[in-house]
């Protein structure tokens, strides 16, 4: 009797440990830094991109601090897409075996938030049809598995990764208070 | 007799000019309260004049609108401000050519300076409402959205609406535009939000396809039956406070043509319209004969069904009471191309399928059809309203009142009016790219300048000149034949072509 209840105490001192080891001690803050200095690049780029194409139009019709709360509203979007992605990464992250992610995350969360914002770009600029659009998941979702794969046995692709992502944390310092004013703004202006 | 002394003949000589003041406002005051009417302008985008049995097109496609015309004003030579939505609806509510107002290039908007001058802000005491169908012309009601007491949503009286933000009633421009320009467009800048909302557009819209049959789907964001919203729309205006201007511009029978029923099935009865040589500037823009006839059967088929719904809509104004107190204005913005290897209206050419537009008032309790065969422009339309409203017309208005409304006909018959195309310019500068067709009396001169750079080298200024009253078809280029003339016409054009490069608003 008391060796059973031991040994179920044992189970959940082991549940309780994997939990906290899973979900608490599972991502340190400096391997999120550069897979979100990557998406931060991505997303931000694409945005502000298809915000200076627009520009010119908007120069003759707007005031300069319309254009300003357009950029904003921009910002403060793309920071809404940057926790959406990290978000949905950090989740499957949870998810998958420890050895399948968690344990090589900024290499393999670098690749996968590539692969999702890539796919993203080609989604935002072509038209795929709603009942194509399970196929081109599936067949980019091929590719990605396979560059996951082979990419990280490959030192080269691995280590061109990793000093990318670290490179791109720069991004965050440039964005993430651009993007604070942004939303400062926003609020100061639904007030008054 | 008593004798007026030096100070009181003062006081009455300065009192003079107060009194002339007083008894032109009151003047006006009292024409304006005395116009009790409702003023109801409907446009029906891209609705070629050319392709409408009212005008003389051989396939049957507008009998309600023949109907409707026994009661109205019908003006045969009718020309858009533009070519496509945008110039086009901007030179109706301002009244002003798109080279002025600037609204040239697609989604672009009146020059800022001049936004405050529009027909809403120029019926400041009527209760003014405002709907459109149209992405476009719905950035430019939200430029004037300060002026329009009720403007209806896009979505209003749809089967499905996805726009995702809504103008009518929207605070400030910039969100809209940030938003919907930006975010979530077609292409849009937020690559996880705009995706998801893309899909679920998308998806939504695949969910309601099976359970709706006779509807317009324009994209994935509006999907709406043209009878339910002329119903909804006449519900609406039997309701409003007189007296009203209303603004009501919709999509059919733009493009994608969806005829439905029985319409699907008109017109195939072998009839094709009269072969044209293909246009050299925009080769790359080129479709086949076979192709534009089809595109053109089709839209005959969904312009005949519009027109079914537009019968019935009359029928409900009429059964209301409401045509009996309104000014009832049916035009368009622009028109169509089924010609010279052409299809659409988005590109340079401004012949008449694109340009040539319908124009019909019809007035409170007219009976009679009056034929008006003077060249107008859409920036007529404004100072018409404001003349039959008692209202003085600004000095900064380009058009005139229409015939059948103050003018006599002969004083038109030596005016030139224009429709300008000049999408691939800035609208910052001095408009160097450039279509303009300038009409008048029986002749036509059209004017390409500037695609050299983007078309073809040959189009760096060219001009060809028509008689539309023995070529209607332009056919017979009299630009070397007709030199004199065409010499005098060049001038014209020409001048105010350059008078335009003086208006550079910033």
């Amino acid at each position: 009797m008391i060796l059973r209840s031991s040994l179920k105490l044992d189970k959940a001192y082991v549940l309780l440990y994997n939990l906290q080891y899973r979900y608490i001690d599972m991502i340190k803050t400096k391997d999120i830094l550069p897979v979100c200095g990557v998406i931060v690049a991505v997303i931000y780029s694409w945005n502000l991109y298809r915000f200076v194409w627009i520009l010119p139009s908007w120069l003759k019709f707007l005031t300069v601090g319309e254009i300003f709360n357009i950029l904003s509203m921009t910002l403060a979007i793309s920071f809404l897409d940057t926790l959406l992605v990290l978000g949905l990464l950090i989740i499957v992250a949870l998810i998958v075996p420890f050895q399948w992610f968690r344990d090589d995350f900024v290499f393999r969360g670098c690749l996968f938030g590539l692969y999702v914002l890539i796919f993203a770009v080609y989604l935002a600029s072509n038209v795929v049809p709603l009942n194509l659009l399970p196929v081109y998941s599936m067949g980019s979702l091929v590719v990605f598995i396979f560059l996951q794969l082979w990419g990280g046995r490959v030192l080269r692709i691995r280590s061109l990764v990793l000093v990318l992502a670290d490179r791109a944390i720069v991004f965050l310092y440039v964005y993430l208070p651009m993007t604070l004013v942004g939303i400062v703004s926003i609020v100061l202006r639904a007030i008054w | 007799m008593r004798k007026i002394k030096r100070r009181e003949f003062l006081k009455m000589a300065s009192a003079i000019p107060a009194g002339v003041v007083l008894s032109n406002i009151s003047r006006r005051v009292a024409t304006q309260s005395l116009f009790q009417n409702h003023i109801i302008v409907l446009v029906l985008d891209t609705l070629s004049a050319r392709n409408m049995s009212l005008y003389g097109y051989p396939r049957d496609t507008t009998p309600n609108i023949n109907r409707f015309a026994e009661r109205s004003n019908v003006y045969h030579a009718h020309y858009s401000g533009g070519t496509f939505t945008t110039s086009g609806t901007a030179s109706l509510l301002t009244g002003t050519y798109p080279w002025t107002h600037r609204a040239i290039n697609l989604e672009g908007l009146v020059s800022r300076p001049l936004a405050k001058r529009n027909i809403f802000q120029q019926f400041d005491s009527h209760t003014r409402l405002a709907f459109t169908q149209n992405y476009f012309a719905q950035y430019l009601l939200t430029q004037f959205e300060n002026d329009i007491e009720s403007h209806l949503p896009m979505g209003a009286f749809s089967e499905l609406e996805q726009y995702v933000l809504d103008t009518s009633g929207a605070k400030w421009i910039s969100e809209f535009r940030a938003v919907t320009d930006l975010a979530f467009a077609q292409k849009p800048g937020s690559l996880a939000l705009g995706i998801i909302s893309k899909y679920l557009k998308a998806y939504r819209l695949a969910a309601i396809n099976t359970q709706l049959a006779n509807v317009q789907r324009y994209g994935v964001e509006l999907t709406f039956s043209i009878r339910k919203v002329f119903a909804g729309l006449a519900n609406e205006l039997s309701r409003l406070e007189r007296p009203s201007l209303c603004y009501l511009h919709l999509f059919p029978p733009h493009g994608p043509y969806q005829p439905h029923g029985m319409f699907n099935g008109l017109f195939v009865n072998g009839w094709k319209p009269k072969a044209k040589p293909r246009h050299a500037l925009w080769k790359e823009e080129t479709s086949s004969r076979k192709t534009l006839n089809d595109k053109r059967l089709k839209y005959d088929q969904y312009l005949a069904d519009t027109d079914h719904a537009f019968g019935e809509f009359i029928d409900q104004l009429d059964s209301t009471g409401v045509l009996d107190n309104s000014y009832f204005i049916l035009t368009s913005d622009h028109g169509e191309s089924f010609e010279r290897g052409y299809f659409g209206h988005a590109g340079p050419y401004v012949y008449e399928p694109s340009i040539h537009i319908p124009l019909l008032i019809s007035a409170p309790g007219q009976v009679t059809r009056r034929d008006f065969d003077s060249v107008t422009n859409s920036v007529d339309v404004l100072p018409t309203l404001l003349s039959i409203s008692g209202r003085e017309i600004p000095d900064w208005c380009e058009g005139e009142v229409l015939p059948g409304f103050g003018r006599e006909v002969r004083d038109l018959q030596t005016r030139a009016t224009f429709t300008v195309e000049a999408k691939y310019s800035s609208a910052f500068g001095t408009l160097p790219t450039i279509s303009i067709a300038m009409r008048r009396g029986n002749f036509k001169m059209i004017y390409y300048k500037g695609y050299n750079d983007i078309a073809d080298p040959y189009y760096e200024g060219v001009f060809e000149m028509y008689n539309l009253a023995e070529d209607p078809e332009e056919l017979n280029d009299l630009v070397n034949v007709e030199l004199s003339l065409a010499r005098d016409m060049k001038d014209e054009l020409l001048s105010a072509y350059d008078s335009s490069k003086q208006v550079r608003p910033l």
